[in-house]
């Protein structure tokens, strides 16, 4: 029986007058592969910032298990959340652009190793140490999701598929317990797509993680979701397996609007 | 509190002048998001085209303010065309570094023709004094206050009535979509600059008239300290800049009151770290969140 | 593993060189009092330069306020060799101009750092301001009129040994998982925090690593020149060196080092043509900006490892090809 990792209960969000997420509770289980869907302004990403600790919750909490106990994110700030194992790509990348892909994974690799200051300034055996240490811990991921020939060239300027899988290879990089995806397929074509439902699928079975991905489209989403959360104007308004989901009227009234293969 | 009385007149008088700085400061920042570090020195030109057709020409004072005014608008729009709008699209610190070079060489240039001297600026203007319940307000202070009043209206009613200050206001707004729209940028830019740069030479001469000495770098504290009050009421804000400006005028002054004049300066940018501490955007400014 | 001996070698063997070459100057009378002024002015503005790169080019922080540093560092040295005019007493005051200077990077740049580009900038500069005028109203600081005859305790030696050593300093600190993080964090802050990396802690890191290099320079800057006033330390000092960081190109050290060096000769060129001197520099500044803003290196470096790991790569191939 799978464990509980990131449970949400009761959280809403208002901008002043306006309730962009209202009272959602959701639960996410350890190595789930778990889609939020719903039309464009239903609160996805509003609660996804809320839960990568970039937005506060007006109310509500959000938790996750690490390191054996639930600790509360809700109310932290997003380096604290990230330090407890959530990472996320965002939907529009963000990547540190004068930096290589290289530079990128290894920054992300920040927290996991040391070095002490005088070591930092003059360059002693242990600076060689920690950064030849950090460059093979880079350089394992870098050859295990296909980035080695653009390893060393400058983020900003690689092609916009290859940019995003970089993207949520350095998400991967802070060794987190779950990764949240920001439509990673946003503004791709049909072979990218195909691709990165084959990365994300190979992240998640080799790493132990669990995925929780934002995304329009409908073909990824069923190919690749093996729970669903419908979303519509702040609230919950459905969940279940793909299945359940495109069967339920309420969800094939206010979103998929008819055929689920008509969709995508 | 007759003291108090006092010191205000004098810090609204002072602030009256800040003012008119300020308000270029933040209506330029608000459109082209440069901090136009000339324009202290847009504001010493003024005040020496003053000293020259008052002097040379015997202009009166509304004919030397108006032809101030009006040079003055010439110079500031022929620094942005020289010196700002090659660097459009560069860094800001590129632009900055050009703004203080174009500072230099007004300030520079102006020492190395006329001689860095102090020069007494010509009494257009006999100074009256009026004293009411204690309080000794000069003629000066007074047309300081009215011309300062009457330039604020206008510009008021430029920006909120006119299709320029439309113009102004989307161009601020959002550059991009606003040429989408029609709006010819580099003209309405090159407006902010005269408007700015004129009501800094109004500044020119009122204070010549006010303190009686001009010299080439006297631009350079006032500047700053205006830039400060446009900070403190918010840049791109223009009821902000006049509000920062009063206040900034008159601590100025109250300090020179009780005595630590020595301080008058670093009051100022105690004033300015405070207000961006607990209002990062200024008393009348809107932060605009990050989206992510 | 190689390079990297290699490149540590030629490195000293460049720092011994130049060393060599003003050594030989000052022996020979080639190097007089002028020139050798000069060549210290320009190691200090160096030392400057690059600290100040440090904060505005590698971390993206916009500082205005670099001469507030140099000012503490200048002020410690100068006040505390006037009682302890030993080279003991130098160095001590060197340390003490560093961690007052901590104390104040820390102090100011919690609050401020949180600003964004221009407004930081000010406020940055009126921080700087403020410890100017505070030199300017204290007893112990000599007022208006400064310190002078401070004990000189600094020759051109040490000034080239304290560069050196700052460009080493900096350039380790930049080539570090300490300064991947600053760079992180300049290059999007947002994603830098959803990664993990605290960018309170490291902006800060920056600024103060910045500032305790930067008062260091204002040791070396009250003991060479053996006077200091508080007008030596006001916004166009500050603004003086964001130029040099500017001109040689953002995020550059080399391009520090060039700019510093350039701008020092121009200076003293300029010298001979008196007042107009100024208006022909601010000419150039506006010409030079107009024509390359990014500066004269822009964001490269050039890096002796690099260029021997080319070149190991290149005669690989050419063995391979063979």
């Amino acid at each position: 029986m799978a464990e509980k990792l990131l449970t949400v209960r009761n959280v809403t969000r208002q901008f002043g007058g306006l309730t962009a997420v209202n009272d959602v509770s959701m639960t996410i289980y350890d190595n789930e592969l778990v889609a939020l869907i719903g039309p464009n302004g239903a609160g996805k990403t509003t609660l996804f910032n809320m839960l990568s600790g970039l937005l506060p919750a007006t109310s509500g909490t959000i938790a996750i298990r690490h390191d054996g106990r639930f600790y509360k994110v809700s109310g932290k700030g997003a380096t604290s959340v990230a330090q407890h194992g959530i990472s996320r790509t965002f939907q529009n990348i963000r990547l540190f652009g004068d930096m290589t892909v290289r530079e990128n994974i290894m920054a992300a690799l920040n927290n996991q190793f040391k070095e002490n200051f005088w070591s930092t300034i003059f360059h002693t055996p242990g600076y060689y140490r920690t950064e030849r240490e950090m460059n093979d811990e880079a350089q394992k991921l870098i050859d295990r999701y296909h980035l080695t020939a653009v390893a060393d060239s400058p983020a900003n300027k690689l092609p916009y598929g290859m940019q995003r899988r970089v993207e949520i290879v350095r998400a991967l990089a802070t060794n987190p317990k779950i990764i949240f995806l920001d439509e990673p397929a946003a503004g791709m074509n049909p072979e990218e797509t195909a691709e990165l439902t084959k990365m994300i699928r190979q992240l998640r079975d080799e790493n132990n993680l669990a995925v929780l991905l934002i995304e329009h489209d409908m073909s990824l989403v069923m190919s690749l979701a093996e729970r669903i959360y419908v979303l519509d104007q702040g609230e919950v308004l459905a969940s279940g397996t793909p299945k359940e989901v495109s069967q339920n009227p309420a969800v094939v009234k206010a979103y998929l609007g008819g055929d689920i293969n008509a969709a995508g | 509190m007759q003291i108090f009385m006092q010191q205000l007149i004098n810090g609204l008088s002072l602030g009256s002048i800040y003012a008119l700085l300020a308000l270029g400061y933040t209506m330029i920042y608000g459109i082209v998001k440069i901090i136009h570090f000339a324009h202290g020195d847009v504001y010493m030109l003024g005040a020496f085209f003053g000293y020259y057709t008052i002097n040379v020409w015997h202009f009166n004072f509304i004919m030397a303010l108006f032809s101030s005014m009006i040079f003055c608008a010439l110079v500031g729009m022929l620094i942005e065309f020289v010196a700002y709008r090659p660097l459009r699209h560069s860094s800001r610190i590129a632009v900055l570094i050009t703004a203080i070079g174009v500072s230099y060489f007004l300030e520079n240039g102006m020492s190395v023709l006329f001689s860095g001297d102090t020069r007494d600026f010509p009494q257009v203007i006999k100074q009256v004094n009026y004293e009411w319940f204690g309080i000794r307000v000069t003629n000066v202070q007074l047309l300081i206050f009215v011309t300062t009043i009457i330039l604020m209206i206008i510009l008021q009613l430029i920006v909120k009535k006119t299709k320029m200050g439309r113009a102004m206001r989307a161009a601020a707004a959002d550059p991009v979509a606003a040429e989408l729209m029609g709006i010819n940028i580099n003209g309405t830019i090159s407006f902010v600059f005269a408007i700015g740069s004129a009501m800094a030479g109004a500044a020119g001469v009122l204070i010549g008239l006010y303190y009686n000495s001009i010299e080439p770098t006297m631009g350079m504290t006032p500047g700053i300290k205006s830039f400060v009050a446009a900070v403190v009421g918010g840049v791109g804000s223009i009821p902000g800049a006049a509000v920062g400006a009063v206040i900034i005028g008159c601590l100025e002054s109250m300090m020179q009151a009780i005595g630590f004049s020595a301080f008058k300066d670093a009051a100022v940018y105690v004033v300015l770290i405070i207000v961006l501490l607990f209002l990062p955007a200024g008393l009348f400014g809107n932060k605009q969140p990050e989206k992510v | 593993m190689k390079i990297r001996w290699q490149t540590i070698a030629i490195w000293i063997v460049c720092m011994a060189a130049g060393y060599g070459i003003i050594y030989a100057g000052e022996m020979t009378g080639v190097v007089d009092t002028f020139i050798e002024n000069m060549l210290v002015m320009m190691g200090i503005n160096i030392i400057l330069a690059v600290s100040l790169n440090l904060i505005v080019g590698f971390s993206g922080q916009f500082s205005l306020g670099h001469a507030g540093f140099m000012a503490i560092g200048a002020y410690a040295t100068g006040i505390m060799t006037q009682t302890e005019s030993t080279f003991a007493g130098l160095i001590f005051s060197i340390i003490a101009g560093i961690v007052i200077t901590i104390v104040v990077a820390l102090i100011v740049g919690v609050p401020t750092l949180r600003l964004k580009g221009d407004y930081l900038a000010i406020a940055t500069m009126g921080a700087a301001e403020i410890i100017r005028l505070t030199a300017n109203n204290l007893k112990i600081t000599n007022g208006p009129a400064g310190l002078y005859n401070i004990p000189q305790l600094v020759s051109w030696p040490i000034v080239y040994i304290m560069m050196c050593l700052t460009i080493i300093i900096v350039a380790n600190f930049v080539h570090s998982k300490t300064g991947r993080a600053i760079r992180a964090v300049r290059n999007d802050e947002l994603a830098a925090t959803a990664m993990g990396i605290n960018a309170t802690k490291y902006k800060l890191m920056a600024f103060v690593m910045g500032g305790s290099l930067a008062a260091v320079g204002g040791s070396l800057y009250a003991s060479y020149l053996q006077s200091i006033a508080p007008s030596n330390f006001n916004i166009m000092e500050s603004v003086s060196i964001l130029i040099i960081v500017v001109l040689g190109g953002i995020g550059s050290i080399t391009g520090s080092v060039i700019a510093a060096i350039v701008l020092g000769a121009i200076d003293t060129i300029l010298q001979n043509f008196g007042s107009l001197r100024m208006v022909i520099y601010a000419v150039m500044l506006i010409v030079i900006m107009i024509a390359k803003p990014s500066g004269l290196m822009g964001r490269c470096e050039f890096s002796i490892g690099k260029w021997l790991t080319k070149r190991a790569a290149k005669k690989q191939a050419a063995a391979a090809e063979s």
